[in-house]
């Protein structure tokens, strides 16, 4: 397996990684039906860094996300955040550690449609009894564990500043008392960016986040991700296959049945659509190992089916010739540092 | 989608199957047990002494149509309750579920906005504990108010250390001799010994109750209250009548009213004395001499009996049992609690009555919880994902539960309540009662509790359904 994989985490004590995978097999269903989504996968995600990964829809890029931030669990190897060895959780402290240090955003679907924007940020600090203060003024995160010395009193402080910031830069200041359904589903993606990011979790990551979005909602939820790794020193990672939103990121791994193939540092739309033509050309050939059917659809970039997506005509073109969108290799410039 | 849409329609019919059940097999005990209270009366009334008109009609007449008005006050009232239930559902869930906010923290402010979400759906599953609790509340109201009526009145009026009364209840019958009274009160041991018969004919054209007795002792006996005239001339042609009674039918000391008996005489009646308490001793009284003439039977339903000072209830009690051959003696306590029993036994058919709408809740409850689980897997899901715990979750669904039984209850208990009240209110109006309102706590909380446990237990199942959901596969659910 490591030789099919760009770098091995533990061989490099020195990178501090928020999360990382060694040896990852996921086999989805039963023998009859059983389907390898990751297949030997070793992979870490530096600390303070974007990452994108990138595949075709089935490659496994919801999988391996879903088993690094312990919402699934692996056949075999290991998922860590931090040295947190996520396999050696029962499912309490699982979904502890999901609450304490990692942050998810879905394609869609990310909001309690009972709670109010405030109330959905500030949900994992609310549910771990420590609110903000911005959910507690409608009934949420007034827990019994909510009584604070004078020390914790300072944390919440710095925790109040910080999700006000967030409010900020997400720029929901006058919707935090809608729900959910009240928003378009720009601004709902937008306030699940801040829910995640709320706590200040090692990790953030984010499936297909703009895949439900038009090209200008796509932009701003990436734009926020962005400024989130630069601005305030987050680390996400994205899953995508649309070469203009994995431009926004640090680097780009690229998957093709359950196996890392390659990876780009400092991508721009164009890099990364050469690199996935290469492939398609290289797959029509032959070459590729045993990711034929995988590549093939590259250049098409399927709708994915395993998320249910509608294809979005201008988010699904890999071709970069939506009107709406702006020129692939401009668009990321501005958030690199 | 249309599966969701027919489990929808499923469950709705079902609530209203199980609501429907309940309602017929509470009318139906509710029905019985008015009978029974009903018959209670009939036969407690005399028992205690109480002059109840002989003609069976007129008390039949008003003891059947005083359930039938109540109960259409209460359907009325339940119709009312259907129809405002989503918006007083939305209203009380809100208040009900306030504390939860602060006592539960999320858990709870989920809970209770998972309970509001659907006000329409949260009064249908709480209806049929809400009738239910409705239907035991009215009883154990009404038992209470009862109950409390004849503690009041034995309270009031029970001069005596011991009563001795007919072993058997039934009507007229065989009564107590009327020389049992004077011959209690030859014995060394007693001081006074009074007996109370009863007889019944028309004043102005209305059916009325006498009581049938000697003045002079039953007033030594009785606390009938401030005394006006006197009691002992009345003679074979005197009635002494409550200051009540006397105002209504517009009469004072020394007027004269006609008494028209049931053997068809009818003989004028100089009013002698107006006294002040009428609860043993009832609206008229008249002397054995004046009664004698119109008799069936000369019995008396009750001897009441005091002891001079220093002569224990014991040995009291063993004199006057020796006087009279098979005597049923009691003390006072004695008296009122067997006063009261016939209440008593309503009380196990009332909490055989709640255990079973209890259990019909129950099972709507449950039902309606573990679709609304199934339909908000996703949403379970994404709480799971950010952090819900297994426990948090069960608790956020329990509580919605308990929410949803703690509306039907309070619903419950206060639909009963008011019922209550207006049928102890009606009965009040009824000739020959003075019926006292009593809410009976510990048996109201027995019920509340009751209402909130099976909350509680009806939570259960679709707690551990949904805590058992698979994170990624609700998130991913479509
Ligand atoms: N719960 C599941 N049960 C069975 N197969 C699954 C499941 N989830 C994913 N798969 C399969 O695993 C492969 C990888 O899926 P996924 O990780 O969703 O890919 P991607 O997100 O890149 O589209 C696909 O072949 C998919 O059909
Ligand atoms: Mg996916």
């Amino acid at each position: 397996m490591n030789t099919a994989t760009p770098h091995r985490p533990s061989g490099a004590p020195h990178v501090p990684y928020a999360a990382r995978v060694e040896a990852a097999v996921k086999v989805h269903g039963t023998s009859g039906t059983a389907v390898t989504a990751l297949d030997g996968v070793s992979v870490g995600f530096p600390a303070g860094r974007f990452t994108a990964i990138m595949g075709p829809s089935g490659s496994g890029k919801s999988t391996l996300m879903h088993c690094a931030a312990g919402l699934d669990t692996l056949t075999s190897g290991s998922a860590y955040i931090g040295d947190t060895d996520l396999g050696s959780l029962d499912d309490r402290r699982l979904t502890l550690l999901r609450r304490d240090r990692v942050g998810f955003v879905f394609q869609a679907f990310n909001l309690v449609p009972t709670l109010t924007v405030a109330e959905n940020i500030t949900l994992p600090m609310d549910l771990a009894g420590h609110g903000s203060g911005l959910g507690r003024g409608r009934g949420l995160g007034r827990g019994r564990k909510d009584r604070h010395g004078r020390q914790d009193r300072r944390a919440r402080q710095e925790q109040l500043e910080w999700t006000e910031a967030l409010i900020d830069v997400v720029g929901l200041q006058d919707r935090l008392h809608h729900r959910p359904a009240e928003l378009s589903g720009g601004q709902q993606q937008r306030v699940a960016v801040a829910r995640a990011f709320a706590g200040r979790p090692d990790v953030v990551f984010a499936d297909e986040p703009t895949g439900n979005l038009d090209s200008r909602s796509g932009e701003e939820v990436l734009g926020l991700l962005g400024r989130a790794v630069r601005g305030m020193g987050r680390t996400v990672v994205m899953a995508t296959h649309d070469p203009v939103a994995a431009a926004h990121a640090d680097e780009v791994l690229f998957l093709a049945d359950g196996r890392l193939t390659d990876r780009m540092a400092a991508p721009t739309a164009d890099k990364v659509l050469d690199r996935l033509k290469a492939f398609d050309a290289r797959a029509a050939e032959g070459v590729g190992p045993r990711a034929v059917s995988g590549t093939a659809s590259f250049a098409r970039v399927a709708p994915d089916t395993t998320t249910g997506t509608v294809p979005d005509a201008a988010a699904g073109s890999a071709s970069g010739a939506a009107p709406a969108r702006p020129a692939p290799d401009t668009a990321p410039e501005g958030a690199k540092p | 989608m249309r599966a969701l849409g027919a489990s929808r329609k499923q469950v709705t019919a079902a609530t209203l199957t199980e609501a429907g059940a309940v309602a017929v097999v509470a009318s139906a005990a509710g029905l019985a047990g008015g009978i029974g209270v009903a018959v209670g009366l009939q036969a407690l009334f005399p028992a205690i002494g109480f002059p109840f008109p002989e003609g069976d009609l007129v008390v039949s007449g008003t003891s059947l149509l005083l359930p039938l008005a109540v109960g259409a006050g209460a359907v009325l009232a339940l119709v009312a309750f259907v129809v405002l239930g989503p918006v007083a559902s939305a209203r009380a869930v809100r208040i009900i579920g306030g504390p939860l906010d602060r006592l539960r923290g999320v858990t709870g402010s989920l809970a209770r906005r998972n309970a509001l979400r659907s006000p329409k759906r949260t009064a249908a599953t709480a209806s049929a504990l809400m009738i239910g609790v409705a239907v035991v509340s009215l009883f154990t109201v009404f038992g209470a108010s009862l109950k409390a009526t004849m503690d009041q009145t034995v309270e009031r009026s029970f001069a005596g250390d011991v009563a001795v009364s007919t072993p058997s209840f039934g009507a007229g019958g065989s009564g107590l001799s009327p020389c049992l009274a004077p011959a209690l009160a030859e014995r060394p041991e007693v001081a006074t010994a009074v007996g109370l018969g009863r007889g019944v004919a028309e004043v102005d054209g209305e059916g009325r109750a006498l009581t049938v007795t000697d003045p002079v002792a039953l007033a030594e006996a009785f606390d009938l209250g401030t005394v006006e005239g006197t009691l002992d001339g009345l003679g074979d042609d005197g009635i002494a009548i409550t200051r009540g009674e006397a105002a209504e039918q517009h009469l004072k000391v020394g007027d004269r009213t006609e008494l028209a008996f049931t053997d068809g005489k009818k003989d004028a009646f100089t009013v002698r004395a107006l006294y002040g308490r009428s609860e043993l001793a009832g609206d008229y009284v008249i002397t054995r001499d004046a009664w004698a003439p119109h008799r069936v039977q000369d019995s008396d339903t009750l001897v009441s009996v005091t002891f001079e000072d220093g002569v224990g209830a014991a040995d009291g009690k063993a004199a006057v049992a020796e006087a009279y051959g098979d005597p049923e003696v009691q003390t006072r306590d004695e008296y009122a609690q067997s006063s009261a029993g016939g209440i008593d036994m309503m009380l196990p058919l009332v909490y055989a009555l709640l255990a079973l709408a209890v259990l019909i809740a129950l099972l709507g409850i449950a039902n309606t919880l573990t679709l609304a689980v199934h339909e908000r897997t996703r949403e379970l899901g994404l709480l799971r994902a950010v952090g819900q715990t297994r426990g948090q979750l069960r608790a956020m669904v329990r509580w919605e539960s308990v929410l949803v039984a703690a509306f039907g209850t309070a619903g419950g208990l206060a639909l009963g309540g008011f019922l209550g009240w207006v049928l102890v209110k009606a009965s009040d109006g009824a000739p020959d009662t003075a019926f006292a309102f009593a809410l009976p706590p510990a048996q109201l909380v027995v019920v509340t509790l009751v209402g909130l446990t099976a909350g509680a237990l009806a939570g259960l199942r679709p707690a551990r359904h949904a805590a058992r959901l698979d994170v990624l596969r609700a998130v991913a659910a479509d």
